[in-house]
């Protein structure tokens, strides 16, 4: 073999090697949708989602297949998650509250382990009471401060937790944290007047709050939330206390080490899945939801900020 | 009344739609499917229907759903019956009696016992839902934690029932369900405890891996040893030459009228049980088998097999299933994880399940209860139908129907969260199990220890955040105070009597 086509052979590799990273990734068989909880709660309905737009839309080549790995609130998918670290087919749909756990409660692998992919919908928090019981936050707020209000919530460790805890902290007041099953157990608790507060997202509380039933004090979102019902509902953030945001944000995860091609695909397929009048109207408007999309580096930030900001209040508070 | 009559005779007039029927119909076969299959709840099985349903109608889709969810409730005695492997967890006290009536060679009969017991048990709910839903759920909201712990006091008092003959071995069965439902979340701090790092063991051990080994695996170890000492191969049990015929598992007018009271009893509790928060339909069938046994005029002969046994958790678990729709329909409150995952079905199609419901869409509120009966009868007819099919795994020798069981036992326990782990779970917990029942110990008390520990310790802890640790929560809610009187005189009376009449003994030889 001559020296030139030596030459030309390593010429035609570099220039290959160059074309690597441009030469988009496509998946080669089915991607596994790893959910970290059981089938029928609201990360599983964000899973089947994205599966059925991706399907029906015609946006992708290969299936997208949803699998439940429930248990542990999110560990036992993040332990499993682990093993499969460098694989280019499986995503993991996820509530940021399984994120922030993962540090509160300190599982064996946690958030940032993971390779962060998009960020596609936003489930707010709002304080909600009894029609009547206060004026408005303001009333609640100061009321708190005798340590005597007690606030419905459904999980530790949690974003409703960190939602509670931020509020204790910037706001001084000193509410009672009691702990449900579940948001439905919250609502009747605050309807049968056991508990004075309690947090919902919208899904939870609209029929109440459309019948009157149950008042909107405030929401723990950076802007206020658009539509009849919401607009006229104050951020805690406007009332003064601009640390205490948080929300159930709504993220896709990739195994550690995913490959930066895969990662840059799977973001282009989510944006493209965000941007369907299906997901539009049949998930995001119709679960009460915000639409948010982030991109795969702005996700890696947003998650730091709430994972360096927001989660060591859970030490100091001794949690 | 004579408006709540005409707008369920509106709904009729949406429910009987042929469209409708078939929804009904397509649902409650699904329902039997479903529920018979250990392994896949009501949850599940809507879950994964549920996307399905969004392009149709939300009447139609809803039908469909509730239909699937009560069906459910007759599908899992079946295989409870037949196999001791409860196929949903709401069936396991089912099991109990049933299959000692399978083995009795009264299979046939006992399913029959079941599904007619289960639509009274439903109707029951039903007339009830109808006639006063939104003030049943009203009565709901005022157990509050420490009313709900107040209650689950009382099932735990009354576990003393179903000891059995030792009840010292019933002690120990029940400490060692307190024990398991202490391994998972530690409820004060969010955290897992007894998890030894294990992630698997982080929520906790799942219930249905635990029943389907404690009743359907142990059992495949129980027909093994006692096919090997027999030496003889049967079937699971003698059903003689003759076919297993639908005439022949028809209760006599007498059998008839021993249950009926029974479900009537267990339809009323069952239907108050649904509408507690957090309750649910397992622990209605609990409690309505502990009922019976206490009341029944033939109370202490269950556990032995009798028809009693199997119509009173079958009809209260139908009653409760019914019951949770009254706080869904009339506040969008789910009773549990199955009401849950419907009322983000409702989300779905456009409608906003909320105190408004009912005079927003009377039409759909009413054509689903109105369904709801129409659904009871369809699973009726379409469950008695199958009664001869299912009874033929009956003559199916056991060196081929152990490796089957076996087989559905790993699958089941497989399918609930697609799991080894749980897999695990279900061998062990069938070893365990195995022993048990060899020794005599009783398997009953210690699920209702475990299905009713993590609510207690949920409720009585919110009790206690919401006083700020004071225990005056208990006494000051008239409600909880009443159940705990009620306990106190419950624990009290016999030892009283006892003494009294022991007293006046000793008086008389003195008179």
């Amino acid at each position: 073999m001559s020296n030139s086509v030596m030459r030309i052979l390593a010429v035609a590799a570099t220039a290959m090697g160059l074309a690597g990273p441009a030469a988009a990734f496509e998946p080669s068989r089915n991607v596994d949708m790893i959910v970290p909880a059981s089938a029928g709660g609201g990360t599983d309905l964000n899973a089947r989602t994205i599966a059925e737009v991706i399907k029906s839309d015609q946006l992708a080549k290969s299936s997208f297949q949803v699998i439940n790995r429930p248990g542990g609130s999110g560990a036992v998918a993040f332990s499993y998650a682990a093993t499969k670290a460098g694989d280019d087919h499986m995503l993991m749909p996820i509530a940021i509250g399984q994120i922030i756990s993962s540090y509160a409660l300190d599982w064996e692998v946690k958030g940032k382990d993971m390779t962060p992919i998009a960020t596609v919908a936003n489930d707010e928090f709002f304080l909600g009471a009894l029609k009547g019981r206060f004026k408005d936050a303001n009333e609640a707020i100061e009321a708190a401060k005798s340590g005597k209000i007690t606030f419905g919530s459904s999980q530790k460790g949690n974003s409703d937790h960190l939602a509670y805890l931020l509020l204790n902290k910037h706001a001084n007041t000193k509410f009672r944290y009691v702990q449900f099953g579940g948001s439905g157990e919250v609502m009747s608790a605050l309807l049968g007047k056991h508990v004075d507060v309690g947090l919902f997202n919208p899904s939870e509380f609209v029929g109440q709050v459309r019948a009157g039933t149950v008042v909107p004090l405030a929401s723990f979102s950076t802007e206020r939330m658009p539509g009849e019902l919401w607009k006229d509902v104050p951020t805690l953030a406007e009332l003064g206390y601009p640390e205490v945001v948080a929300a159930e944000t709504r993220v896709v995860l990739g195994p550690p080490k995913m490959d930066e091609a895969a990662v840059a695909y799977y973001e282009n397929l989510l944006r493209r899945v965000t941007e369907t009048d299906r997901w539009k109207t049949d998930y995001v408007e119709r679960n009460n939801l915000s639409p948010m999309f982030l991109g795969a580096k702005e996700t890696q930030d947003f998650l730091a900020e709430v994972i360096d900001r927001r989660v060591p209040v859970f030490k100091e508070a001794g949690f | 009344m004579t408006e709540i009559l005409s707008l369920l005779g509106s709904g009729f007039a949406v429910a009987l739609t042929p469209t409708n029927l078939m929804y009904a119909t397509i649902g409650a076969a699904m329902g039997l499917i479903v529920g018979a299959m250990p392994g896949i709840g009501s949850l599940a099985g809507i879950a994964l229907l549920l996307p399905l349903t969004f392009k149709l109608d939300p009447t139609g889709a809803i039908i469909m759903l509730a239909a699937l969810y009560y069906a459910n409730m007759y599908g899992g005695s079946f295989s409870a019956i037949l196999l001791n492997i409860p196929g949903d967890s709401p069936a396991v006290m089912t099991a109990v009696d049933g299959y000692k009536l399978t083995r009795a060679g009264k299979a046939g009969k006992a399913l029959f016992t079941a599904i007619v017991a289960s639509m009274i048990g439903g109707t029951i709910g039903m007339v009830i839902l109808t006639v006063m839903g939104p003030l049943l759920a009203d009565v709901g909201l005022r157990f509050g934690p420490a009313e709900m712990a107040a209650v689950i006091v009382l099932a735990f008092t009354s576990i003393g029932w179903l000891l059995g003959e030792s009840p010292a071995k019933g002690g120990l069965a029940t400490a060692l369900g307190l024990m398991l439902a202490c391994v998972g979340v530690d409820l004060a701090r969010g955290g897992s405890r007894f998890a030894f790092g294990l992630p698997d063991l982080m929520s906790g051990i799942t219930f249905v891996p635990l029943v389907i080994g404690m009743f359907g695996f142990s059992q495949v170890m129980i027909l093994m040893k006692d096919f090997r000492s027999q030496g003889q191969d049967r079937g699971l049990a003698d059903v003689g030459r003759e076919t297993l015929s639908i005439r022949r598992s028809v209760l006599s007018r007498q059998e008839f009228l021993r249950i009926l009271p029974t479900a009537g009893k267990s339809g009323l509790l069952g239907t108050f049980v649904g509408v507690l928060p957090g309750a649910g339909a397992t622990m209605a069938a609990f409690l309505c088998y502990v009922l019976e046994k206490r009341t029944g005029r033939d109370g202490a002969r269950l556990g032995e097999g009798v028809y009693e046994g199997v119509a009173a958790p079958e009809a209260g678990n139908n009653a409760a299933a019914a019951g949770t729709f009254a706080p869904l329909l009339s506040l969008g409150i789910p009773g549990g994880g199955t009401t849950a995952v419907l009322l983000g079905g409702l989300m779905m199609w456009g409608l906003t399940p909320g105190p408004l419901l009912f005079s927003e869409q009377p039409e759909f509120c009413w054509g689903l209860i109105a369904s709801m009966y129409v659904g009871n009868i369809i699973c009726v007819f379409v469950a008695i139908a199958m009664i001869p099919f299912v009874t033929n795994i009956l003559r199916v020798p056991v060196r081929i129907v152990a490796p089957v069981i076996t087989a559905v036992c790993v699958v089941g326990a497989y399918s609930v969260d697609n799991t080894m782990f749980d897999v695990v779970v279900m061998l062990a917990a069938g070893l365990v199990g195995f022993f048990l029942t060899q020794y005599a110990y009783p398997t009953a008390p210690l699920l209702l220890a475990f299905v009713l520990a993590p609510i207690l310790e949920r409720s009585s802890s919110a009790a206690f955040e919401i006083s700020g640790g004071s225990v005056s929560i208990f006494y000051e809610s008239p409600i909880a105070l009443g159940f705990l009187l009620v306990i106190a005189a419950i624990c009290l009376a016999p030892p009283a009597l006892k003494a009294a009449r022991g007293l006046r003994r000793t008086k008389q030889p003195g008179e």
